[in-house]
């Protein structure tokens, strides 16, 4: 049943037009950004601009636009159904309240992983076509070679991808108490740009979700610099706090559903 | 000789939304193939009642069941095979074609496409089964609403408004369908509706709320109906009395 509902969330999806829209934004921005960074000279030749250095810049401005996205397919996904009524077309079958949030929460999670590998690889693209996958190197010294990097790169979006998946579970839980599908993205992406910026100013921040999302490609940055980087925090801290805010915003999102009286 | 057991059963329903009571102890059963009109004012309760009884709102009291299994607060969602609704208006995704929609609830249901294009022809939306749900007149959107609703072959059809802001063609066209699905198919059909003559022409008996209480339930042949059309002027007389003092 779940796969099923996956299913026709993704066909829904790809019958709209403004998926199209914001694919494109997602592609488009941190392409210029990343060939801007690229084609303008560096004042000194300690500001060359390395590989790793190159696709961290443009996945940091990806990940930026993603949050966004994220936010509002997340925030529609049930609001939109509320507002269109299609809601109480669904649950009056026999479909488990539990099941169509599994399903609304696999299928944007899967679409945020999907949309991250592909932005991933258009990065790398970029960075083949203009500066080329080389080591990183400062006064003719190699500081770190491809082999060494890569690992990094691919970890990087291995533990961004793992930061989505509560920023899914939020956002859908969000888009449950909105029968307005506006205002559900609205107030969804004002909470979620609130709490990503109140991560960072606090102490506690560290224990928030939103905190890890771009601690990852900041390594890679680092790394690309040729600065020496470590992984606990990501590693130790951040997973446990993605997993932790994941089940209890997922649970969170399936009791309200489980709960209330279907609007409309 | 004892009476079958009913297809819905309802004892006690109620909804409370804080101080106001929406439903009050709805009381009242459907026997297999009958068809049962809801009538009552706007606020009466009927739309509540619906709600309940299609799994979209919880009941403050009361319980449902259908052929005899109790069909509110379970887990289970497995006696809704059993019923077959449009709730308020048919909704679906305006996207998608009329077709598209129909085969998604079909792949829920288990139901095979055959089916789908049986119902379409039965509707008679084959020809504009392609087109976006969105660019459906009301007229075609209660129609496929319809379709869903007997879809999967329910033994309980629950109707609410199929005919509100159709024109007259248009209100013919689904009484009719209606008469022919519910008879041909031998379903139970609970219609809920605010015109008098649809539930006098499609309906056995008729149940008439009244401040989220049920204050008549009345067999309609032999001219049951001039019964219910005297509770309407008795209301109408009480709310005009209310409004004077």
């Amino acid at each position: 049943m779940i796969a099923e509902l996956m299913r026709q969330e993704l066909r829904k999806l790809a019958a709209q037009r403004y998926p199209y829209v914001l694919l494109l934004a997602l592609a488009a921005l941190p392409v210029l950004r990343m060939l801007s960074l690229a084609w303008t000279p560096p004042p000194t030749a300690l500001d060359v601009v390395s590989a790793p250095q190159l696709w961290a810049e443009g996945m940091a401005w990806a990940l930026r636009l993603l949050v966004f996205v994220v936010l509002v397919q997340g925030a529609l996904a049930f609001s939109q159904e509320f507002a269109l009524g299609t809601a109480k077309t669904m649950l009056t079958l026999p479909v488990r309240r539990r099941d169509w949030c599994a399903a609304k929460l696999a299928t944007l999670v899967l679409l945020a992983w999907a949309l991250l590998g592909a932005l991933a690889l258009l990065a790398a693209a970029v960075v083949a076509a203009s500066t080329g996958w080389e080591p990183v190197v400062r006064e003719g010294l190699v500081l770190r070679s491809v082999a060494e990097y890569r690992g990094a790169l691919l970890l990087a979006l291995a533990l961004s991808a793992v930061q989505l998946v509560p920023l899914c579970a939020f956002a859908l839980l969000v888009g449950g108490f909105f029968s307005n599908s506006g205002a559900a993205v609205g107030v969804a992406v004002l909470l979620g740009m609130a709490l990503e910026s109140a991560g960072g100013l606090l102490q506690a921040g560290r224990f928030g979700f939103l905190y890890h999302l771009h601690r990852p490609l900041g390594l890679v940055e680092r790394l690309g610099k040729g600065l020496p980087i470590a992984w606990d925090e990501p590693l130790r801290l951040g997973l446990p706090v993605a997993l932790g805010w994941a089940v209890g915003l997922a649970a969170l999102a399936w009791w309200r559903l489980e709960r209330m009286d279907i609007p409309g | 000789m004892s009476s079958p057991e009913p297809i819905l059963r309802v004892e006690g329903l109620s909804k409370r939304y804080g101080a106001f009571e929406a439903l009050r102890g709805l009381t009242f059963s459907i026997a297999p193939g009958e068809t049962v009109g809801m009538l009552g004012r706007n606020g009466a309760g009927k739309s509540t009642a619906i709600r309940i009884l299609c799994g979209l709102a919880r009941p403050s009291a009361g319980q449902a069941w259908l052929r005899g299994e109790p069909m509110l607060g379970t887990r289970s969602v497995a006696h809704r095979r059993l019923i077959g609704a449009v709730v308020e208006a048919p909704r679906f995704y305006p996207q998608l074609s009329g077709r598209r929609n129909l085969l998604q609830l079909a792949r829920l249901l288990g139901v095979d496409a055959a089916r789908v294009e049986a119902l379409l022809a039965r509707v008679e939306l084959t020809e504009r089964a392609d087109v976006a749900f969105g660019r459906y007149s009301m007229g075609m959107k209660q129609r496929l609403g319809l379709a869903a609703a007997f879809l999967h072959r329910p033994a309980l059809a629950i109707l609410d408004e199929p005919t509100t802001g159709l024109d007259p063609v248009g209100q013919r066209q689904v009484r009719d369908l209606i008469r022919q699905l519910a008879g041909s198919e031998g379903v139970s059909t609970l219609l809920c509706s605010h015109q008098l003559d649809e539930v006098a022409e499609l309906c056995g008996r008729a149940l008439v709320l009244e401040r989220g209480a049920l204050i008549l339930e009345q067999p309609l042949a032999a001219g049951g109906i001039a019964a219910v059309e005297a509770c309407f002027r008795e209301m109408a007389a009480r709310t005009r009395a209310e409004g004077a003092a």
